[in-house]
C-alpha cells in the first residue's frame, strides 16, 4: 500500500498548503540562480517544526526549477569530512542530470544541495569533537566551508534553528537566509483532508476531517497519517473512527489523571487509570510538582506530598543511573499513590498549569547555551573549572564588562565573543553599550597605538631591573 | 584595567608567589634536578595551588617548550573514567619534547574525580611514571584514594596571610595607579579570608567604579556583583509563599545556572543566619543534608530543592 504522505506530496511549490510567505520567498531567491549567476546568500534555512512543508518545499523547488537533488540527512553523513567530501564535490563541481548528460550551470542546470536535518547533524558532530579547548568547530566549520565556495545552492533544514546557529554556528546567520515555517492552519488541512478523500474514494464525515486537522496542530504530515490509518479498506469514516487512534491531545489527559491523583483516593483505581495513558512517568512526576502546592493548600498536606515526590524522584534517579528499569514501577507507584493518600482534605476545583519548569527551560534555552559558552571561555582562559567560573568568574566579568568599554572591547576580540555573547554580558540594561564596544576599535586605533608604546615602556624598564636580580630569566609578572 | 587582573597578576615565576615559602624552597629545588616526584597539592581556593603548578613547570621546561610539555585538565569538567582512559592516557605515553625527560599533567579540582576513575588514574600514573609526572591539585588531600597519595608528595597550602595579602594587593594598586584606603584594605582582608584570588577579584570591580578604593565602594560593589543569593529565596520560603520561593528557586538554577549542589551548600550556610531557635536550626539541617543526598541520587535537582523549601515553609508557620 502505498503510503499517502509520499502520494500527495506536492510536486510544485504551487501545490503546497500553507506558509506562502515562506515559499514566495524561496522561490525569490531561486529566481536569483538563474543564468548562471550566485546570489549573496547560497544557502537557505527553513527552520519549522516537523510535517509542515520544510522538505517537500525544497524538493518541490528543485522539480520547479529543473534542478537536479543531492540529499545529505543526518542518517547519511556524521562527520565533518563526510559532509565535506559529499557537499564541496557536490557544491563545486558542475553538474551532471540524471541521465548523465552535463548541464554546465550558467545554462541554468544546477544542483539542489539539502542538508536534512542540519540540526541533529551537528549535535553528532560536536559530541565527538570534544579536543579543543575553545569550541567544538568540526562540524560547524564544514557546513560554514561548504556555503561559502559552493557554486551551487544550498538548503539547509532544521526544526530547531537555535540548536543550528549557536555557538561557532553563529556565522550561519550571516551567510544564509533563514525562512521560517509556520503550523498550516487547520482549515487548509481540513481542504487537503478532503481532496484525498475525493481521489480515494472515501466518504468522510466533515466532523471527522475537523477534528483531525485540530488534534494535529498544524503538522500536515501527521494528519495526512491519521486519515490514511482511519480509513484503510473503508468507503465510509465517521468521528467513531478516531477511537482508535493515539489521542494527541496530551494536556487533556494529563489534567485528568491530576485531577484522580488530587481529588480520588482509590489507589488502584488511579494506577488502572495511569498505566493506561500514553504520557512517560518522568512527565507527569513534573506535572505533579507543578500543580500539588496549588492543590494542597494544607501545608501539611503539601509536604507530605513533596516527601512523597522526592522518594518518587530518588527511585527515578536509580532507574536512570543504573539503567534498572525494575525499579521504575515502584517509583510510578510511589509518586501516584503518596501524593493522592498525602491529603487529609477534601479541596475545592483549582486550575491546574503545565509545568513552569519546562516552560523556563524552553524560554532559556538560548541564553543558557550563550552562558554556557561564555563560562568555557572565560574558564579556560583563568585555569578555572565551568562550575567555578560560572559561580564566581562569571558574575565579576559582567560587572567589569558592563563598566569599562575598554576592559569589554579587549575581552571582546580575546575570547572571540560573539554578539550575542556581549549581548548576553550587557544585559537589557547595559545595551546602550553594545554600539561603543563594536566600534572601539575604530574610534581608538592611535589611542591604541599610545597605550601599547607606554606599556612597552614600561616593561622594559621592568625586564632591566629584574635581569640584574636573577639568573633565570622569564617575562615579569606583570607582562601580558 | 583592560585585562583579568586575576591572570595579569598572576606570578609567573615560583619567587613571586606569597605565603608559601616553605612550599616554594621545595620546588625550588625541584627545579634545579630538572625533575619531580607526583605531587597532590591541596588547600582551600586561593592560595596558589594552580599558579604554582604553572611556575613550576615554566622553569622546569623553559619559556619555549613548557606548554608542550604540560598539560592541564579539569577534573570537574570532564569527571568520570572516558577522561583518564582517554585524554590524559593519550597525552602521557607521547613523547616529552625539548631537552627534558618528563612531562607534566596538571589535574585540578582532582578531588571531584570518582573513586573509579581514580583507581584508573592509579594505573595510568604508575604505567607510565618514567615520562610523565602528575600534579593532583585538590581541597583535601583526603578525597584522593589511598594508593595514589601514597605515589605523590602532598604540599599543603595555607591559607594566605593578611600581612601577604595587603603586600600583594599594594603592589597591584601602585601597579594600576590606585588609591586603597585602610579601611578599604580592612574590607578587603575581611571578604577575601585568604583567598587571594578573591581579594583580587574584588578589587577589581571596585577599581571599575572608582580609582580610590574604601570599604564603601568595595561593600557596593562586591554585593551588586554577586547573583541573587539564596538568602532571599529562604525568606520568602519562611515568610509563607511557597510558589514565589519555588519561582525564585527556579531562576537560580535556570537564569543563574547555580547547580542544586551549590544552592544546597548556601542554604546550609544561610540556617545559621536565621532567627529561629536553635532546635528547628538541627532540624533544618538534618532535611537539608538528607536533600542533598537525595540531589545526587536522584533524577531531578528542582524537586528535591522543592522538597526542602515547603520544609522552610512549614517552619516559617510553627514560629508564627
Amino acid at each position: 500500500m502505498e503510503d499517502w504522505t509520499d502520494k500527495y506530496r506536492p510536486k510544485s511549490l504551487d501545490e503546497i498548503y500553507g506558509n506562502e510567505r515562506a515559499i514566495a520567498t524561496l522561490r525569490n531567491w531561486a529566481r536569483m540562480w538563474s543564468g548562471g549567476n550566485v546570489p549573496k546568500n547560497r544557502a537557505i534555512i527553513l527552520a519549522g517544526k516537523p510535517g509542515i512543508g520544510k522538505t517537500t518545499s525544497a524538493l518541490a523547488l528543485a522539480n520547479d526549477f529543473g534542478w537536479i537533488t543531492l540529499e545529505l540527512n543526518a542518517s547519511d553523513a556524521r562527520n565533518a569530512t563526510t559532509i565535506k567530501k559529499v557537499a564541496t564535490s557536490g557544491a563545486v563541481n558542475e553538474t551532471f542530470n540524471d541521465n548523465g548528460r552535463f548541464i554546465p550551470s550558467n545554462r541554468g542546470g544546477r544542483k539542489l544541495i539539502i542538508l536534512d536535518e542540519a540540526d541533529n547533524l551537528y549535535e553528532r558532530i560536536e559530541k565527538s569533537d570534544n579536543d579543543s579547548d575553545f569550541s567544538d568547530k568540526g562540524g560547524k566549520k564544514a557546513i560554514v566551508e561548504t556555503i561559502k565556495i559552493t557554486n551551487q545552492p544550498i538548503i539547509l533544514i532544521v526544526n530547531d534553528y537555535y540548536n543550528l546557529i549557536k555557538g561557532s554556528g553563529e556565522i550561519l546567520k550571516q551567510i544564509c537566509t533563514v525562512i521560517q515555517y509556520h503550523d498550516v492552519n487547520a482549515d487548509q488541512i481540513v481542504e487537503l483532508l478532503k481532496r484525498i478523500c475525493r481521489e480515494e474514494n472515501i466518504f468522510a464525515d466533515i466532523r471527522l476531517l475537523k477534528t483531525i486537522a485540530d488534534r494535529c496542530k498544524g503538522d500536515v504530515r501527521s494528519a495526512i497519517n491519521d486519515l490514511q490509518s482511519i480509513s484503510l479498506n473503508r468507503q465510509q469514516v465517521d468521528i467513531q473512527a478516531l477511537d482508535v487512534l493515539g489521542y494527541r491531545d496530551r494536556e487533556k489527559i494529563i489534567f485528568d489523571a491530576l485531577r484522580d491523583i488530587f481529588k480520588t483516593r482509590n489507589i488502584q483505581n488511579i494506577k488502572d487509570n495511569i498505566y493506561n495513558i500514553d504520557v512517560a512517568p518522568e512527565t507527569i512526576l513534573l506535572w505533579i510538582t507543578e500543580n500539588l502546592p496549588r492543590e494542597y493548600i494544607d501545608i501539611d498536606d503539601m509536604i507530605k506530598g513533596y516527601e512523597t515526590l522526592s522518594t518518587a524522584d530518588l527511585f527515578f534517579g536509580r532507574v536512570f543511573k543504573r539503567q534498572y528499569y525494575g525499579l521504575w514501577s515502584y517509583a510510578c507507584d510511589i509518586m501516584y499513590g503518596g501524593v493522592s493518600a498525602a491529603k487529609t482534605h477534601n479541596y475545592g476545583n483549582v486550575k491546574y498549569y503545565s509545568p513552569t519548569w519546562i516552560k523556563e527551560m524552553k524560554k532559556s534555552k538560548s541564553t543558557r547555551g550563550i552562558r554556557d559558552s561564555l563560562v568555557k571561555k572565560i574558564g579556560v582562559l583563568c585555569h578555572n573549572s565551568h562550575r567555578k567560573s560560572k559561580e564566581f568568574l562569571l558574575p565579576h566579568f559582567k560587572y567589569l564588562f558592563r563598566n569599562n568599554t575598554r576592559f569589554a572591547y579587549k575581552m571582546k576580540n580575546k575570547l572571540g565573543l560573539s554578539e550575542s555573547e556581549i549581548k548576553y554580558l550587557l544585559g537589557e540594561k547595559y545595551m546602550h553599550k553594545m554600539k561603543d564596544i563594536l566600534q572601539f576599535s575604530e574610534r581608538t586605533d592611535e589611542k591604541q597605538i599610545e597605550i601599547k608604546a607606554s606599556d612597552s615602556n614600561l616593561n622594559e624598564k621592568e625586564t632591566i631591573k629584574e635581569e640584574k636580580g636573577k639568573e633565570i630569566k622569564q617575562p615579569s609578572i606583570f607582562d601580558f | 584595567m583592560q585585562d583579568i587582573w586575576i591572570e595579569k597578576y598572576r606570578p609567573k615565576i615560583l619567587d613571586d608567589i606569597v605565603g608559601q615559602n616553605n612550599i616554594m624552597e621545595r620546588l625550588k629545588a625541584y627545579v634545579k634536578t630538572k625533575n619531580v616526584p607526583h605531587l597532590i597539592f591541596a588547600g582551600p581556593a586561593g592560595t596558589g595551588k594552580t599558579t604554582s603548578a604553572l611556575a613550576l613547570a615554566r622553569e622546569i621546561f623553559g619559556a619555549e617548550t613548557w606548554k608542550q610539555n604540560f598539560h592541564e585538565l579539569n577534573a570537574s569538567d570532564e569527571r568520570g573514567i572516558a577522561i583518564i582512559r582517554g585524554k590524559i592516557k593519550d597525552f602521557a605515553r607521547t613523547a616529552p619534547i625539548g631537552e627534558t625527560k618528563i612531562k607534566i599533567i596538571f589535574l585540578d579540582e582532582a578531588d571531584s574525580l570518582t573513586p573509579d576513575a581514580q583507581a584508573a588514574l592509579r594505573r595510568t600514573i604508575e604505567k607510565y611514571t618514567r615520562i610523565c609526572r602528575f600534579i593532583l591539585s585538590v581541597n583535601y588531600s583526603s578525597k584522593i584514594i589511598e594508593p595514589i597519595q601514597s605515589r605523590c608528595a602532598v604540599f599543603r597550602f595555607k591559607p594566605i596571610k593578611e600581612e601577604d595579602i595587603k603586600k600583594y594587593i599594594r603592589k597591584i594598586a601602585t601597579k594600576e595607579k590606585l588609591e586603597i584606603t585602610s579601611d578599604g584594605l580592612e574590607i578587603l582582608i575581611f571578604i577575601s579570608r585568604g583567598d587571594l584570588r578573591k581579594a583580587i577579584n574584588t578589587l577589581q570591580v571596585g577599581a571599575s567604579i572608582n580609582k580610590k578604593i574604601t570599604a564603601e565602594i568595595l561593600y557596593e560593589t562586591s554585593a551588586t556583583a554577586r547573583p541573587e543569593d539564596v538568602k532571599e529565596l529562604i525568606n520568602t520560603a519562611i515568610g509563607g509563599n511557597f510558589i514565589a520561593a519555588r519561582n525564585q528557586l527556579y531562576d537560580l538554577l535556570i537564569k543563574y545556572g547555580l547547580s542544586g549542589e551549590d544552592i544546597i551548600k548556601q542554604i546550609h550556610r544561610s540556617i545559621f543566619d536565621l532567627t529561629i531557635p536553635d532546635e528547628n536550626k538541627v532540624q533544618l539541617i538534618e532535611k537539608t543534608g538528607e536533600i542533598e543526598f537525595r540531589i545526587v541520587e536522584g533524577s531531578n535537582t528542582h524537586i528535591q530543592l522543592e522538597s526542602l523549601l515547603a520544609q522552610f515553609v512549614l517552619t516559617g508557620k510553627t514560629l508564627k
